[in-house]
């Protein structure tokens, strides 16, 4: 009705324009006809009323140029009338407002009431039929709904949307075939158009017809004769429907076209690689694609992405030799797969693809990174098959070969001397660089730790210094240098080492220096000393440090007042476990135990007995000294510890499951409340075979 | 030292003289000694010792405590379950392998001479006490009703039952249909619709992979099992399962596994799915049609047959849809106390630490008291309110048990939130009252009093 309002609002002035009449008579019965129609648009819809204002203003002027006494009439006329119009236009919007409200709320009769009276104001408005077609829908008003849609049909006439719609609301009716009808009439009228097609299926879609989807898609595809339509589309809906082959095969015609979506297919894909089918139909169509596509790199390297989430890194390394050669990257992507084996640990892979990048690609920046990168594999692949004792601290000290091996270093035969050999040749060839330093800073801490050798130690850290490249890496060996000093009872020259480290900007460090410099203090029976520092590092609880500060605080605050020779002894005794010297210490805490039988002290020095006794593989000695803590101490709070060190005893270096699980067994029993009961209970789940 | 430990936890000295006690007593003893025996059988000489699980507040970890109760049932022994005594004591024979197992699983109990034992029956036994012994004699064979690609975190039952370490068997339509639910004592029903409509998550996750592909799979399921729609398909299992617990079964149900299972009985003849569940639209005169003479617990209830709402009926309150806004501080609900002489069995059921408990959300929250068939008892309730959380009926020679809410410690436990770690919650006391329906089966039927 309105929409004839309008029309005829427009034909008025548009026929006043052609007659060019120009007597006052006509004058006013424009201005007279102007006026009602102005006035019969108060109450057509909003947007439409303003524009139509403005023409008939702009209109007037032009017609009259002089603005007469009758057009100052008109133009309060106006005025009053468009007041009245705004109260309306404030009217509907409280109106919608409230439809929306109780739409949210769930109240769709309500709702659907107010949409209805808002529609027939303005019947144009897509919001208010929206908001009907859906309150309709949610009343299970299907007729109504579809005439609905219907009467808008008839003013936005084919209107692929509303005939899709209405196909939809035709499938919620029960109608299945008039859906079809619908939907296919949607596309037949232009069957090239891809919108259309994207407009049925999300209508079939939305009703739950996901393989008739997927079929208008590939029908679209096929009626368009364009590949690269519907790829997302067709690879979404197979992933859902479980057609992860399919869903593949999308994605790799996609990397086809547009290689440098890889990583968004990734993404994608890994919606469904997480499955082991998934991965699997995965995995057969990109290595027949591979195979078809021997040149694509983008590709082989969605392959070799594939390989790694299944971590089959071997598979991947054999992708990427195939994708460094294709790209002519000329090592770099082997590089820097190399980089991510040995970042999963999968050290052997790393050290393989960091010899072909050093084997085969000789000029490249990258050969020194390769280099070292490959000799810290080899040092990784040897720490793993280092059999030493599982007690930490237990490496016994073995002399450094002094001669060169007789075999080439190879990942196949990893060892340390190997990895030593290859960190020399690096430092070697690449004097004074960074490189430089951080194989001497590896040579000094596998010269320490692992073969015990202080004097090759101490040169290697020594040369990290004298490089001087990296900071970092400087402060590091600086410490470890001290930590030799201490091995070799260099107290005073450890501390001259560690006292400039203090002057660090890293709290961190700060904290650490402080905490070596606290131990040199106990070693040299400094208690009070020690303690001062301890103190400060104590203050920061969050850290590690913290927990070990604190419990070295504690023990010497416990003995200096009671026991300070004890003390002393006890501390020189520690001090040689530090340097290795395990048989001498522990003659020195038994002789501690003998000559000071102060409780505080005592368990703490059987501990000691025991851990030296098993450091020096004398088990069953070991599991006495623990027996006793348990039993005759009954005072220590030792007690628990020394019960689990038997269960670990039992169960890492005896093997013997049934008195491991007694041992632990005992902890629960006997000591309910102590912090080793839950890592108790664990062990004895585990080694029953419980599932926990 | 070596021997296996698996022999049944016997009693056999319990009605000996002292001196043929303390003979055998001696006998074992040296034979411990000498490593012959190391097992159940060699300390059940200590068996006129009771070994006392508490469930009071002093209780460690009062979950694990029903899978020790399991566990001695499972092994041959017996356990009393002291009702009102200390939170619902468990007591058992004094054996050193229940107490290995005590200690390993962290529940801590107690150790009570024959005398104490004896005085402690004779409270509890008092008729001026609420409290009362109920002998559980059987571990009950349990079944959980889960479809194939279910995680146990998805569901509370299972995740108490994992973390009891209570055995249980999965089981799902075909099963049930095939009858074998008759092998079981005890029957679970998973988080489940039964109303066919996929838990009315339509509206929110309709392209959801998940949700497309558990439709696939209960469409092909049910096709499979020669159903052509798999609400029908469901009305037929929800059957069978009335048909099992008439027949003695027991049965449990949170969230709305409960709602929607008496749904489904109650539209037997009506086609209630809208067409995006079932591909046809539903009957017009759907809930004229429902027959509430079908159902366990509910009736005269009001479907909500909006395919966008995501709630079934006006059974659950508050409403789902549009979700409640509630202080989780400030939601509890109170347990009823019965008469544990008169009432064993909703005395059973509510045993628990504390009397009110912490309120949790679920997409069936909790029942509308107005709803509610007058034979069904009412356990447990949001005081003050129409909300009833907790309910417990009889049909035929069974009985079920209907608990509101999801996750009894996760407050709001929406799709893919991540599952509840039973060990930071090892004293729920919502999570008790699932378990106290695991051992309810195991009790043995004595004579009412009347």
């Amino acid at each position: 009705m309105n929409v004839a309002k309008g029309k005829e609002l427009r034909r008025g002035c548009q026929e006043k324009s052609r007659s060019g009449r120009t007597h006052v008579a006509a004058k006013q019965t424009n201005v007279a006809r102007c006026g009602t129609l102005l006035f019969r648009s108060a109450f057509i819809p909003a947007k439409l009323r303003l524009i139509r204002l403005g023409f008939l203003i702009y209109w007037l002027a032009m017609k009259n140029a002089i603005f007469t006494h009758r057009f100052l009439f008109v133009l309060l006329a106006w005025t009053a009338l468009a007041v009245v119009a705004f109260g309306q236009d404030q009217e509907s919007a409280l109106k919608l407002r409230l439809a929306q409200s109780f739409e949210q709320s769930g109240e769709w009769e309500r709702a659907v009431s107010l949409y209805e009276q808002l529609l027939e104001s303005d019947p144009l408005n897509y919001v208010y039929f929206d908001g009907l077609r859906r309150g309709y829908i949610q009343l299970k008003k299907y007729d109504k709904a579809i005439d609905l849609v219907q009467q808008r049909l008839m003013v936005q006439r084919d209107d692929p949307n509303l005939v899709a719609m209405l196909g939809g609301l035709y499938y919620q009716a029960g109608k299945a075939s008039i859906a079809d009808s619908l939907w296919q009439l949607v596309i037949a009228v232009d069957p090239k158009n891809t919108v259309r097609y994207r407009l049925v299926a999300h209508q079939m879609i939305e009703h739950r017809q996901y393989e008739k989807a997927l079929r208008i898609y590939r029908a679209g595809r096929a009626a368009t004769q364009n590949d690269e339509h519907f790829m997302d589309e067709i690879a979404t809906l197979s992933a859902a429907l479980q057609q992860y082959e399919g869903a593949t095969r999308e994605y790799v015609r996609m990397i086809h076209l547009r290689p440098q979506q890889l990583s968004y297919v990734q993404t994608r894909m890994s919606s469904f690689t997480g499955r082991e089918e998934g991965k699997k139909a995965a995995l057969r169509v990109l290595q027949e694609e591979v195979r078809r596509s021997p040149g694509n790199i983008s590709l082989r390297s969605l392959l070799a992405w594939l390989c790694m989430e299944g971590k089959d890194f071997e598979a991947a390394l054999s992708e990427y030799r195939v994708i460094d050669r294709l790209s002519g990257a000329g090592g770099m992507e082997l590089y820097n797969f190399a980089q991510r084996a040995a970042q999963e640990h999968s050290y052997l892979v790393a050290a393989k693809a960091f010899r072909e990048v050093i084997d085969q690609h000789r000029q490249q920046q990258i050969l020194p990174l390769a280099k070292l990168g490959y000799a810290r594999a080899i040092e990784e692949l040897s720490a793993r098959s280092d059999t030493l004792g599982f007690f930490p601290a237990g490496v016994e000290a073995t002399p450094t070969p002094r001669t060169p091996q007789a075999s080439p270093v190879s990942e196949s035969r990893p060892s340390f001397q190997g990895a030593l050999q290859l960190y020399e040749s690096l430092s070697a060839e690449y004097p004074s660089s960074d490189v430089a330093m951080q194989a001497h800073y590896r040579i000094g801490q596998i010269r320490f730790h692992r073969f015990f050798d202080l004097d090759g130690a101490v040169a290697a850290f020594d040369r990290v210094r004298r490089v001087s490249q990296n900071a970092d890496i400087a402060f590091d060996a600086t410490l470890s240098l001290a930590e030799v000093y201490v091995a070799q009872n260099q107290l005073s020259r450890a501390r001259s080492e560690y006292v400039p480290l203090l002057r660090s900007p890293q709290h961190h460090r700060r904290d650490l220096v402080l905490f070596r410099l606290a131990e040199l203090d106990y070693f040299e029976g400094n208690v009070d000393s020690a303690q001062t520092r301890l103190q400060s590092i104590t203050s920061n609880t969050s850290t590690d440090l913290a927990n070990d500060a604190l419990q070295l605080l504690y023990f010497i605050q416990a003995n200096a007042v009671g026991a300070p020779g004890a003390l002393r002894d006890f501390a020189k005794a520690d001090l040689l476990i530090r340097q290795r010297k395990h048989a001498e210490a522990l003659l020195r805490f038994q002789q501690i135990l003998k000559t000071y039988p102060h409780p505080l002290l005592v368990d703490d020095g059987m501990m000691r007995v025991a851990e030296l006794h098993l450091l020096l593989g004398q088990t069953d000695q070991a599991l006495q000294v623990l027996q006793d803590v348990v039993q005759k101490n009954p005072p220590s709070t030792l007690r628990d510890r020394a019960q689990m060190k038997i269960g670990e005893v039992f169960e890492l270096v005896l093997r013997d499951v049934p008195n491991a699980i007694a041992a632990y067994e005992q902890i629960l029993a006997q000591y309910p409340t102590s912090l080793y009961v839950e890592e108790a209970r664990k062990r004895i789940r585990l080694l029953r075979g419980d599932a926990i | 030292m070596n021997r296996p430990v698996d022999s049944k936890i016997t009693s056999t000295d319990r009605q000996r003289s002292p001196l043929w006690s303390q003979a055998i007593l001696n006998v074992i003893r040296r034979w411990i000694m000498q490593g012959v025996l190391f097992n159940a059988f060699a300390l059940s000489s200590f068996s006129q010792s009771k070994l006392l699980i508490p469930m009071d507040l002093t209780q460690t970890n009062h979950l694990k405590s029903y899978g020790i109760a399991f566990w001695v049932l499972e092994h041959g022994g017996e356990v009393d379950w002291l009702l009102n005594y200390r939170g619902g004591s468990f007591l058992t024979d004094f054996n050193e392998r229940v107490a290995r197992e005590c200690r390993i699983r962290g529940v801590s109990f107690e150790m009570l001479g024959a005398v104490e034992a004896t005085n402690l029956y004779a409270e509890v036994q008092r008729d001026d006490n609420n409290m009362d012994v109920v002998r559980l004699e059987k571990a009950p064979k349990i079944a959980v009703y889960v479809p194939p690609n279910f995680k146990p975190w998805d569901d509370a039952v299972t995740l108490a039952l994992e973390y009891a370490e209570i055995p249980y068997t999965k089981i799902w339509d075909e099963e049930v249909l095939s009858g074998k639910l008759v092998e079981y004592d005890w029957l679970h029903l998973h988080h489940e619709d039964f109303t066919g409509q996929y838990g009315k998550f339509y509206s929110n996750y309709r392209y959801a992979q998940w949700y497309i592909e558990q439709q696939l799979l209960y469409e092909k399921e049910a096709a499979r099992l020669g159903f052509k729609k798999v609400s029908e398909l469901k009305k037929t299992v929800a059957r069978s399962i009335r048909d099992y617990i008439g027949g003695g079964g027991f049965m449990f149900a949170m969230c709305s596994a409960t709602d929607s299972y008496d749904i489904a009985l109650a539209a037997e003849n009506v086609d209630i799915c809208d067409v995006m569940f079932d591909g046809d639209p539903p009957d017009t005169d759907a809930q004229k049609k429902l027959d509430f003479s079908q159902t366990l617990a509910f009736e005269n209830f009001t479907l909500d047959m909006n395919p966008l709402r995501y709630e079934y009926s006006d059974i659950d309150i508050p409403t789902s849809d549009p979700p409640p806004q509630r202080d989780p501080n400030t939601d509890y609900f109170t347990l009823f106390e019965f008469s544990a002489k008169y009432d064993p069995v909703p005395t059973m059921l509510t045993q628990n630490h504390v009397a009110i408990v912490k309120g949790f959300m679920g997409q069936t929250t909790a029942f509308r008291k107005s709803l509610l068939k007058r034979t069904v008892a009412t356990l447990a309730q949001r005081e003050g309110t129409e909300e009833i959380r907790y309910i417990h009926g009889n049909f035929g020679r069974g009985t079920f048990t209907w608990y509101g809410g999801h996750d009894p410690e996760d407050y709001q436990h929406a799709v893919g939130d991540p599952p509840t770690d039973l060990n930071l919650h090892k004293n729920s006391p919502g999570y008790r009252l699932i378990l106290n329906n695991v051992l309810f089966p195991a009790a043995k039927k004595k004579q009412q009093k009347t």
